[in-house]
């Protein structure tokens, strides 16, 4: 399923990796492969991510303190980094959620009356 | 540091599996897809993107990044400075003298003031001392911060803030008998004593509680006593030991490395209630028994601290318990200090020691600033060398932060290293010192102050050096530096006027040091040229401790009659006897001056006792009237002879002679009728004339000292010991030159004169060395000029000339500045200048001209490079 390359991918705008890891995490810990996945999936495979960009985004993102991480076995009983979200996380998550709905909204205005 | 290493070690290799993982998962994803599994880890590799770039990016983001980045200066600043081995020689030598001097004085600072005791738990060790404030009176025997008994008492039984308490005295005359007797120094213990200093015993026992209670001869000997006098006798314990006239069981020996509280090691330990018995000789106003004496403070005290008390809740605790005490004396108001015991405790010693520390703090931090102009110089004269480079890496897209960074961390590793120079040499020669102090106890091997000191003294250093050149040369000027246009470039200038002026700190601050080590000079010599109006030179004084063998005054006077007699015949020469000896030694009464308008008061007036043929021997010329006869002596007739002050001061146009005085305590005044008038001596103070003193006849009741003058020159020390032996082999006799005394008094003088003079050298040389370096970037930074002028036919002359009159400008500048300032610190400190003028002007000319001869010179010799200059190469590639 991978192998076709879908017509339509789009790029990854400047800044938006670190908010989609942030409402990924929402939903439970996950290590670093599962949440490029997830990502992919819920984008229906048309976000274009490098996957080794997301492991230099995850060590930010814990190093400010948004997320937190924890060795624990993984499914397949591998030892996995798992992140989850820290309370700051949670509060910048729902703020950049905001800000991208403004963005969107106002763009989209933008974009109409062209 | 090393756990924020081990922590970036783990976090890499955390990422190291992560990226593992990822991998192994996406491949296994691939392989499940239906693709072969080389494949399928080939593709996820290619697809997961540049490891190492992501590890990169990764470290950056825990800040491995700042470690990387100081490895890298560290690394780029050894290469730089093995790069100019000359100008890291320089900088680092520099520094090391400046850092080196300064820590050489605070460990001396340190160890005097602030270091606690050499003793097991020695920083919980307090000292207790009284500050009386408000009306009152109070007899002393020591300093005016001791304790007396009674209230060493209340404060041990009420306290609640120390484990232990213990208190202590001196006792200064103890003659320890023996086939030649010898003077130890003694310490009179409570039970506490070695228990609150945790001193354990080599041999034996310290004291019981039976012997610290009533008066038991009991003593425990120090070390070095028991290896001296008893070759370390193992069985010395029990053996009984002569001191003062009274028999002492020894009962222990203290263990070794045991040093007391003060600068030198007692010999002996004796109890507290044995006090009477050992200080029998002194003179009546003193109580005789100390420990029962009200109001009467001549204990040192101590305690412990316990467990999570501080020094200042112990003081609390004290004082309230101070004005508890207080409440039986109306108007007394007692202040308790309780502080840490140091080398010197004593607050009002410890006050004069922290002033002038903090004046020579000062003048060695002048030093170091001296010598951080110069290295900023040097910094500054190599930023030419280096503007090309900084000015590529700028115009590539370096940060002005990063260069900063980059610069700082060079001057920082500069003055590190300066500092651990600086640091060897100071203990090299705080160890040399040591051995001249003739202080025992003073140790001065570097402590965590001491350490921390020079460190944080190389840190400031390396900023008060790196930060103004690592300003000036990242101040972005690309394109004139990239063309090579450096020289004309306005900033170059601008540069060398930095120089200038630092150049004018560093003379002006020469010029502060230098005068007042000049000053301080002509002080000494004018104090040996000084006649102090009594003969010094074959002048011997011999103490004897009469009253300590319980001589009393019939027998003292006959055993002075029969040594005076004797000395004289045997050496031919002539003896006397004084009270006083001078330069060692004050006394003075209340007198009241009949006729006088203000005849009920007693004004303060120096004196002394002494025998018919003092004037003679000490050659103090007689002005009017006559001395006393030997019969008037003998008997303690009822007349004086006065100073010239005194007479001037009363009796002023009027002839002194049979005129009458009162002196003594009120209650107990003596009239003595003025038979002579003598000149005016300086006994107390060289510096200064004594002012209104007058001499009585010496009654051999009171402790007196016999004064002999050779006349051969002939040192006369063996002779008169040998004589007061064969009198009585139990006297302890201690002979002195008078010279020894002048030298003794002139000690701190000469010693703070080479103190400046070494400091003022010091600065002098670095400030030369500066001179040197900032005419030789001058003449660099001007052969294109020199060579214009040359083939333009200025003489080689005019060149030099108008080369050093370039370099001499922030000499003047600094001179001008510093001679002000010079004088300003002099009239602040005329105190200290033993009596020579603060403005005296052959120091300040002196100072002058050397200064400006010492920058000419050092001007002169790179200036001469000029004179080399060939005009066709300075005028093609200048």
């Amino acid at each position: 399923m991978r192998r076709d390359e879908p017509q339509d991918r789009v790029e990854l705008l400047q800044g938006t990796l670190d908010m989609l890891i942030l409402r990924t995490l929402k939903w439970g810990p996950e290590h670093g492969h599962g949440v490029g996945q997830a990502i992919r999936h819920s984008s229906l495979e048309l976000l274009q991510i490098e996957r080794g960009s997301l492991y230099p985004a995850l060590h930010r993102l814990e190093a400010q303190g948004m997320i937190a991480s924890e060795w624990k076995a993984s499914e397949a009983n591998r030892r996995a980094k798992y992140y989850r979200l820290t309370a700051a996380g949670r509060k910048q998550l729902a703020s950049e959620q905001s800000k991208w709905k403004l963005l969107v909204r106002t763009i989209a205005r933008v974009m109409r009356t062209a | 540091m090393w756990r924020r290493f081990l922590w970036w070690k783990r976090r890499d290799k955390e990422l190291d599996e992560e990226i593992a993982h990822d991998l192994a998962l996406d491949a296994e994803e691939r392989v499940q897809s239906g693709m072969s599994r080389e494949a399928a880890e080939a593709a996820s590799r290619r697809d997961f993107g540049n490891v190492l770039l992501i590890q990169e990016e990764a470290r950056e983001a825990w800040g491995w990044r700042t470690l990387e980045i100081l490895a890298q200066d560290l690394r780029y600043a050894g290469r730089m400075l093995r790069q100019s081995p000359g100008f890291a020689a320089t900088a680092i030598l520099t520094l090391a003298l400046g850092v080196g001097v300064n820590t050489a004085i605070f460990s001396i600072f340190d160890q005097i003031a602030f270091r606690p005791l050499p003793v097991k738990d020695g920083a919980r060790i307090m000292g207790i001392y009284q500050t009386f404030r408000g009306r009152y009176s109070r007899r002393m025997h020591g300093n005016p911060h001791m304790l007396s008994y009674g209230e060493f008492e209340d404060y041990q039984a009420q306290n609640r803030v120390f484990s232990e308490m213990a208190a202590y005295a001196e006792i200064r005359r103890l003659t320890l008998a023996g086939a030649q007797p010898e003077a130890v120094s003694g310490v009179l213990v409570t039970q506490d004593y070695f228990q609150v200093l945790g001193v354990g015993m080599a041999l034996g026992r310290s004291f019981t509680a039976e012997e610290t209670a009533s008066p038991r001869n009991v003593a425990v000997l120090g070390q070095a006593l028991w290896q001296r006098r008893f070759a370390s006798d193992p069985g010395i314990v029990g053996k009984t030991v002569r001191l003062n006239q009274a028999l002492f069981t020894v009962v222990g020996v203290a263990a070794p490395g045991f040093a007391g509280t003060g600068a030198a090691s007692p010999d002996i330990w004796l109890p507290l209630p044995i006090q009477p018995r050992v200080m029998a000789d002194l003179p009546p106003p003193e109580p005789q028994n100390f420990l029962a004496a009200e109001n009467f403070g001549w204990l040192s005290a101590i305690g412990k601290l316990r467990p999570a008390v501080t020094a200042s809740q112990a003081q609390t605790q004290l004082r309230f318990l101070a004005a508890q005490m207080d409440a039986g004396y109306p108007g007394r108001a007692t202040e308790v200090s309780v502080m840490p015991v140091t080398f010197l405790s004593n607050p009002d010693r410890r006050a004069a020691v922290l002033i002038g520390g903090s004046l020579v703090m000062a003048a060695v931090g002048l030093v170091l600033f001296v010598a951080c102009a110069n290295v900023a110089n040097l910094l500054l004269a190599r930023a030419t060398v280096r503007q090309r480079e900084i000015a590529v890496r700028l115009s590539l897209g370096a940060t002005r932060a990063r260069l900063m960074r980059q610069l700082l961390t060079e001057s920082t590793v500069v003055a590190l290293a300066g500092g651990a120079l600086g640091l060897a040499l100071a203990q090299k020669a705080l160890a040399l010192g040591r051995t001249f102090s003739g202080i025992p106890n003073l140790d001065l091997s570097p402590d965590l102050n001491v350490l921390a000191y020079a460190l944080l003294l190389s840190i400031a250093a390396s900023l008060m050096f790196g930060l103004v050149p690592a300003l000036q040369t990242t101040t972005p000027n690309l394109a004139g530096a990239l063309k090579d246009e450096g020289s004309i470039a306005g900033h170059h200038i601008q540069k060398s006027r930095l120089g200038g002026r630092l150049i004018s700190l560093e003379v002006a601050i020469c010029c502060v040091l230098l005068i007042g080590a000049g000053l301080l000079v002509r002080g000494l010599l004018n104090l040996n040229r000084l006649d102090p109006g009594f003969a010094v030179k074959n002048v011997f004084f011999t103490s004897l401790d009469l009253r300590a063998q319980n001589y009393d005054e019939v027998r003292s006077t006959a055993f002075y009659r029969d040594l005076l007699a004797r000395i004289d015949a045997e050496a031919g020469v002539h003896s006397a006897l004084t009270g006083v000896t001078p330069l060692r030694g004050v006394r003075s009464v209340g007198v009241q001056v009949e006729g006088q308008a203000d005849a009920s008061a007693l004004v303060e007036t120096y004196t002394n006792t002494v025998s018919s043929g003092y004037f003679d021997v000490l050659g103090i010329r007689l002005i009017q009237g006559r001395t006393f006869t030997e019969a008037e002596a003998a008997r303690g007739d009822p007349v004086a002879v006065i100073s010239d002050a005194m007479a001037q001061a009363y009796w002023k146009g009027h002839s002194a002679i049979g005129r009458r005085f009162r002196y003594g305590a009120i209650g107990r005044l003596q009239t003595a009728e003025v038979i002579g008038v003598v000149r005016d001596v300086r006994s107390m103070h060289l510096a200064s004339p004594d002012g209104p003193f007058f001499y009585v006849p010496a009654a051999a009741a009171a402790p007196l000292t016999v004064v002999t003058r050779s006349a051969s020159g002939r040192p006369l020390e063996g002779t008169i010991q040998r004589i007061a032996y064969q009198l009585d082999p139990a006297v302890l006799v201690t002979v002195r030159s008078s010279e020894r005394n002048l030298e003794q008094e002139t000690a701190p003088a000469r010693l703070g004169a080479g103190l400046a003079l070494l400091l003022g050298g010091l600065a002098l040389a670095l400030a030369s060395v500066g001179i040197y370096g900032v005419t030789a970037y001058l003449v660099s930074q001007r052969t294109h000029e020199i060579g214009v002028r040359m083939a333009l036919g200025a003489e080689r002359s005019n060149i030099l000339r108008w080369i050093l009159a370039e370099a001499m400008r922030p000499v003047i500048v600094g001179m001008a500045l510093g001679l002000p300032l010079a004088a300003a610190a002099a009239l602040a400190s005329s105190s200290l200048l033993l009596g020579a003028h603060p403005l005296d002007p052959i120091a300040f000319l002196a100072v002058t001209l050397f200064l400006s001869l010492v920058a000419a010179f050092a001007s002169y010799l790179p200036a001469r490079r000029a004179l080399r200059v060939d005009p066709i190469a300075a005028l093609r590639y200048g």
